[in-house]
């Protein structure tokens, strides 16, 4: 699994945390991980009722477990005014990666290149990194190579 | 001192394995040998053995989730934690515990 340059959005501009995750979830079914956009984005709230997935520095991590998506995929967005999220430090947020796995059989690589990438988001220098990239090739490219299965 | 422990989260995709790099991260800072085992999407991950749970001082649970395999821990003195105040500050998560533990 590799992100493509399909899977970054940049300049996002939404008024609040359901707005996002309402266009992230129309992106995935455009790009195929789903066939409806308005389970996907149920199964996302409903994560977020076990407890928020805001982290800290402006990152957040809402991920949907659901039979509604057919391919693993994530999806990274940037946004351009920071919205409003429950996160540790209480500061609003403005990176947010979409992680989305079907119900069974996810794969194992799959499922641990998500565990790569959440454990990134505890290192200072992955999240400056990142930040420094303004495009979506290199965004997509830098993911990839990070979540890669010898990363671990 | 050897600390062992288990992350589980609802999903088993991010918090756990979070959860449990940031408190081995803390451990080897602190000096201490912390060894977390993931009970996440892939299953058990860096399964704890017998003869670790035995030589450890404690055990720590990461998790509001059922935990299996607790009978491993038998004898030992068990801390459960909420998840998230394990990856937001698992440096004072063991400092608190080893406090907690010594004091007992």
């Amino acid at each position: 699994m590799e992100l493509s340059e399909k899977d970054i959005l940049l300049h996002v501009k939404v008024a609040d945390r359901d707005e996002l995750l309402r266009l992230i979830s129309k992106r995935a079914e455009e790009l195929g991980n789903t066939n409806s956009a308005e389970n996907l984005f149920k199964a996302f709230i409903e994560r977020e009722k076990d407890y928020s997935t805001g982290l800290q520095e402006g990152f957040a991590i809402p991920h949907a477990k659901t039979n509604f998506v057919k391919n693993v995929g994530i999806i990274y967005a940037r946004l351009d005014i920071p919205i409003d999220w429950e996160t540790y430090d209480d500061q609003p947020v403005t990176d947010v990666f979409a992680l989305m796995v079907p119900e069974a059989n996810a794969g194992t690589t799959h499922l641990q290149m998500l565990s790569n990438l959440a454990t990134e988001l505890l290192e200072d220098s992955f999240k400056q990194h990142l930040r420094e990239l303004d495009n979506q090739k290199d965004i997509s490219e830098y993911i990839s190579k990070k979540m890669g299965v010898d990363v671990l | 001192m050897n600390i062992v422990g288990i992350s589980a989260c609802p999903a088993g995709l991010a918090h756990t394995p979070m959860a449990a790099k940031a408190l081995e991260k803390a451990g080897k800072e602190l000096d201490y040998n912390v060894k977390i085992e993931q009970q996440g999407s892939m299953g058990p991950v860096n399964v704890i053995t017998q003869e670790e749970a035995d030589d450890a001082a404690f055990v720590l649970i990461a998790s509001d989730q059922k935990i299996t395999g607790m009978n491993r821990f038998k004898g030992k003195k068990v801390i459960r934690v909420d998840i998230n105040v394990c990856i937001k500050a698992p440096k004072a998560v063991l400092k608190k515990c080893v406090t907690a533990v010594g004091e007992a």
